[in-house]
Order: C-alpha cells, then structure tokens, then sequence
C-alpha cells in the first residue's frame, strides 16, 4: 500500500468525521443539556442537503445555501423546542422518541411530496471544483479539504464557546446536573431554545456541506442518524469531546474497513460499538461535562 | 396501574378478542388477509409492551428477534413441500428466544439511554448480517415457497386457505396475551415493576432486578419469534427490512400510542396505526404525512396513550354524571 493512499484513505475517515462529528455533536448537546433523544436529527440533516440541492437549481449558487441552512436550522430549532418539546417537559424520554419518529415520517414524507423520490447529484461548487496534486499519480479533491477545514473550525469554535464563555459554562453546567444547574440560575428556557436552535442548525449545515459530496437522497438521513448515535455512544452521553472521538474512531472504521472488508464495514461500526459498551457500559469517556 | 384502570384495560381486551373472533364470519378475501396482518403486528407489539412497559426497559431492537425468527422458517422449510408447523415454529421461537437471551444479557447492564441504544446497535447488526452476509439472499430476501402445516394423528391440517391462516394466528395472539396478562399480575409482574420504580428496594426484598429483567426480556423476545414466524408464514417472504430498525420503531410506537402501561394499549395502538395507514392509502400517495401528524397529535395529547387516556376521560364522564 503506498504512502500516499494511506493518506488518502486518512483524509477520508477525516472528513466523514468531521460532518459526522457535526451531526452528532448537536445530538449529544440535545441529550446532556436537555436529556432529549431527537431521532428526527438525520432527517433534518436531509433537510440541509435538499436544502443545498434546491438553492444550487433556483440561484445556480451553492454558497448561498450555507447562510440560508443556518437560519432555516436555527428557525426550524426554536420552533421544534418552543411548540413541541417544551409540551413534553416533565414526560419520559419515550414521549420524545415518539415525537421524534413523527417528525421524521413528516419531514421525509414532506421531501417526497416537494422534490419526488430519485436522488440528484449536485456540482461541486466552481471554486473548488479542482484536485490537489499529491503526487504524479494521486490528487485530492479541493472541496473535501475544504469540508476537513469547515470542520476543524467548527470543533474550535465549538470548543472555544463551549470551554470559554459564560453560555458555554452554563451549559455545561447543565449536562452534568440539569436540576441544579437549574437552581444556580442557568434560565433552562433560554438555554434549551439555544441549544436546540444550534443543535439543529448543525445538523442543516453538515447535509448541505456534505451535499456535493454524497448524492441527495430520500431517507439519506437514516444511515446519519444511526451512525451519530454509535458515535455518541462510544464518546459517552453529552461529552462533546467524546464524541470528537468517536467520530474520528467511526471514520478510520468506515474509510479503513471499506478498503479492506468491503462487505463488513457496517458490521464493525456496530460491533465496535456493542464491543465499547460491554466494557464500559457508560461510554468511552465519562458523560456528563463538555 | 390504579384498579379503574385495570378494570377497563381488561374490558378493552375482552372487547378486542371478541370482534377479533367475528372476522372470518364477517369479512372476506382481502379483508381477512388484512385483519391477519394488524393480528400479527398487535401480538408483536403487546410482546414489545410487556418489556417497555412493565420492565421499563425501551427496546428498539427486537425487529432483531422478529426478523430472526422469520429467517429461520425460510432457511429451514423445503423447497418444495410444506414445513411441519409444530417444530419449525419450535425452532423459530428458541431462535428468537436465545438470541434475545444474549442481546439482554449484554444490554441490561446499561441502563436508560445507553439501554435503548445498545439494542439499537444489536438491531443493526443483526440487519447488516442479513443484508450483507450472503445468508438467504441478501438484501433480495427469501421465499417460503409453501405455509407450514399441523401434522396430526389423524392427517396433515393445511393453513392455505386465508380463514384457517387466521384462526392460527388469532389463537397465537390470544396465547401471546394472556401469557402477559398473567405474568403481569402474578408475583413475577410486581417484582418486574417494582425493579422499574426502586431497583434498591427490590434488591433489599432479595430478588436480582438484572435476572428478572433477562426473563422478561427473553420472554419476550421469543413472543416477537412467534410473530415473526406467523409473518414470513403469511407473507411467504423474507427481507432484512424485517429487521430493520425502523420495524423496532414502528412497534415502538404502536406501544406508545397505544398505551404502555396496559395489556390492550399496544393492541389498540396496533390497530389504529394500521387501519390508519389503510385509509389513509386510498385517499393520498403521501399516507406518511398523516400517520406522522396522527403520532404527533397523541404524543401531544395523550403522552401517556389513547387507553390510559380514554380511561380518565370516562372516569370524569362518570363523576360528572353522578
């Protein structure tokens, strides 16, 4: 194996981290901060892909899509918090995992009715629509080095708000005890609106970003959601860091294992998984803080 | 579960076997093939029920046990005679149970979240085995060319025609529900519930919440085996669909709905779903829709299910009334 497909292969499990990490980021965020198991979270990043797809055929610009999948995530975010999760305040997770599968039949049902059921491909942005040279014989697309740079600034920034400001704090403060920090004067009612609107505005970007690169269609939030999931688990409920982890685990797993167990890759994500959880039941790093 | 309560869930399932017992006298063709299918996926999901509900324990896996034991009638009945009934169903039932057996002795020690996700991932596994593994025709599925038949003394009795089918599954499901009622209410049901709302006091009775919690769990599984059974029996079709972790929601949801902590609620969370979806079918391509808003509006209105929901309803007709 040459160096250079090594590190091809490397690039990939690092981008496909990275906007699984952008997924699962939020999901975790919703689950320590507010206890929430939001499996309609892939389908919004389906969201965010259609999103991409409509905005390259109406303007032909797919810059345009990121602004307008930040706002329609964080819109679609406080609205989901302020008229439905707020309701179920109080009820058991399983009322949320029903709602949530609601919403996920609604919004890919919604997809068929506005945009059919066969998958489009969408350009690569000009810009970006050339390879890197690595070598005389291997060259690597610009645009998935500019979805490892997205994402490396989004772990920063996500980091920095996280470990650094006083919103960070707070939640923080309510992943690891919601009813305490609650009582040290953390306004969960803000906290929880915010959450979810960039919980969600997360999951809209990651599907437009990765739109160029995994066609556009139907349902192609499920597989997402799983593997955000399995991610989440590895790193531990609400741990940010942990799940940082699990998704570059996830990534080497599926970049390495197609290479070299075509047929097995989706089998070892879930062994990985189920081997983690045997040995520590609560996640490879412990929950709780960022 | 407060008496009225109870009073009512066993009202509603008294209610629900006895028009389930009209069927082949009133409906026909299709219609009975139809009934067959919401028996079925009622018996599932009272099985799922008695573990979310009772046992606390939210499984999005058991399509895994379900789907095992589908698998299991299309990998061992001939190709080209029918299958014996009584043992194949045996074999498809210990399947399930013994694989739910494993999955349960990993996955309970996690608990809440962790809990559910664990199943989650056995469920995946257990699709992509199917999918991907080369066993039974991969993602194409497989064919149970012929229905199994009951091999008695006397000869063999065929479940070809769709009322006799459906006698066999109505019989299964009434077994299926009563099994749950009883445990529910005999001893093995309070230490299940009990270990639900104080896992300590039980332990201080001297009961293992972790071993009856197993027991539940395989029970059910194996209850999921026979419904998974009676499903490739009827459809004479297998696919790794059935596996898929969008079955372990669907009958998660029928649970919910329905009501989980009654024996009738995921019957009756069965049943609307499905004649729901029916309806819904003739009149628009995108039937999806309405089930989704159907599940958001309970979930809004009734978070704990349309029976416990129903019950309180009817308890303040009648205070009002007195």
């Amino acid at each position: 194996m040459s160096p250079f497909f090594f590190f091809i292969q490397l690039l990939n499990a690092i981008q496909y981290a990275l906007i699984l990490y952008l997924v699962a980021s939020g999901l975790t965020l919703l689950l320590g901060v507010m206890g929430v198991i939001n499996l309609a979270h892939g389908a919004f990043y389906m969201v965010g892909a259609y999103l991409a797809f409509a905005v390259v055929q109406q303007f032909a610009s797919f810059w345009l899509a990121l602004p307008i999948g930040l706002v329609l995530g964080l819109l679609l975010g406080a609205a989901l918090e302020r008229f439905l999760l707020s309701r179920l305040e109080g009820a058991d997770h399983l009322s949320q995992v029903l709602l949530s599968f609601g919403l996920i039949l609604l919004i890919n049902e919604g997809q068929r009715v506005i945009f059919g059921n066969d998958p489009h491909g969408i350009e690569t942005p000009g810009v970006l629509a050339f390879s890197m040279p690595l070598s005389e014989t291997f060259a690597y697309p610009a645009y998935r080095l500019f979805v490892c740079a997205i994402g490396v600034l989004f772990v920063a920034t996500l980091w920095l708000v996280m470990a650094k400001t006083r919103i960070g704090m707070m939640l923080r403060a309510s992943a690891e005890n919601r009813d305490i920090a609650r009582a040290m004067g953390v306004d969960a009612n803000i906290a929880y609106v915010g959450v979810t609107a960039v919980g969600i505005a997360c999951a809209v970007l990651a599907g437009v970003i990765a739109a160029p690169i995994a066609s556009v269609y139907p349902g192609m939030g499920d597989q997402v959601l799983i593997l955000s999931f399995v991610v989440i688990v590895l790193g531990g409920i609400g741990s940010l860091s942990g799940a940082l982890a699990g998704s570059l685990l996830l990534g080497l797993v599926d970049s390495f294992g197609k290479q070299f167990l075509p047929n097995y890759a989706a089998f070892l994500v879930y062994a990985a998984m189920i081997a983690v959880l045997i040995v520590r039941p609560q996640g490879l790093v412990r929950g709780g803080g960022a | 579960m407060n008496a009225q309560l109870e009073r009512i869930d066993r009202n509603v399932l008294v209610v629900c076997a006895v028009a389930a017992a009209t069927v082949p006298f009133v409906l026909t063709g299709y219609e009975i093939k139809f009934a067959t299918t919401i028996t079925i996926q009622a018996g599932f999901a009272v099985a799922v029920g008695f573990v979310v509900g009772p046992g606390g324990l939210t499984s999005l896996g058991h399509a895994s046990f379900y789907g095992l034991a589908a698998y299991l009638l299309a990998l061992t009945a001939p190709q080209s005679s029918p299958a014996n009934l009584v043992s194949t169903a045996l074999l498809s039932i210990a399947g399930a149970a013994m694989l739910a057996a494993v999955v349960g002795a990993i996955s309970i020690r996690s608990r809440g979240l962790y809990f559910i996700l664990m199943t989650l991932a056995f469920g995946q596994l257990g699709y992509h085995f199917f999918n991907d593994a080369g066993i039974a025709g991969n993602s194409d599925g497989a064919y149970v060319n012929f229905r199994p038949e009951l091999i008695l003394p006397w000869g063999a009795m065929s479940f070809d025609s769709a009322a006799n089918f459906y006698w066999l599954v109505y019989a299964t499901v009434c077994g299926i529900v009563g099994i749950c009622w009883w445990l529910r209410h005999a001893a093995f049901g309070s230490i299940l519930v009990g270990a639900r709302n104080n896992e300590e006091r039980t332990r201080a009775f001297g009961y293992s919440a972790y071993r009856i919690r197993l027991v539940a769990f395989v029970v059910s599984g194996a209850m999921a085996g026979a419904m998974g059974y009676l499903t490739a029996a009827q459809h004479g079709f297998v696919a790794p669909q059935l596996l898929a972790w969008h079955a372990s929601a669907i009958v998660l949801v029928m649970v919910l709905i329905g009501g989980k902590e009654t024996t009738s609620g995921p019957i009756i969370g069965a049943v609307l779903l499905l004649l729901a979806e029916e309806v819904l079918q003739r009149i628009t391509e995108h039937w999806l829709v309405g089930v989704g808003l159907i599940i958001v509006a309970v979930v809004l209105v009734a978070p704990n299910g349309i029976v416990p929901y129903a019950a309180r309803w009817l308890r303040i007709g009648r205070e009002q009334h007195v």
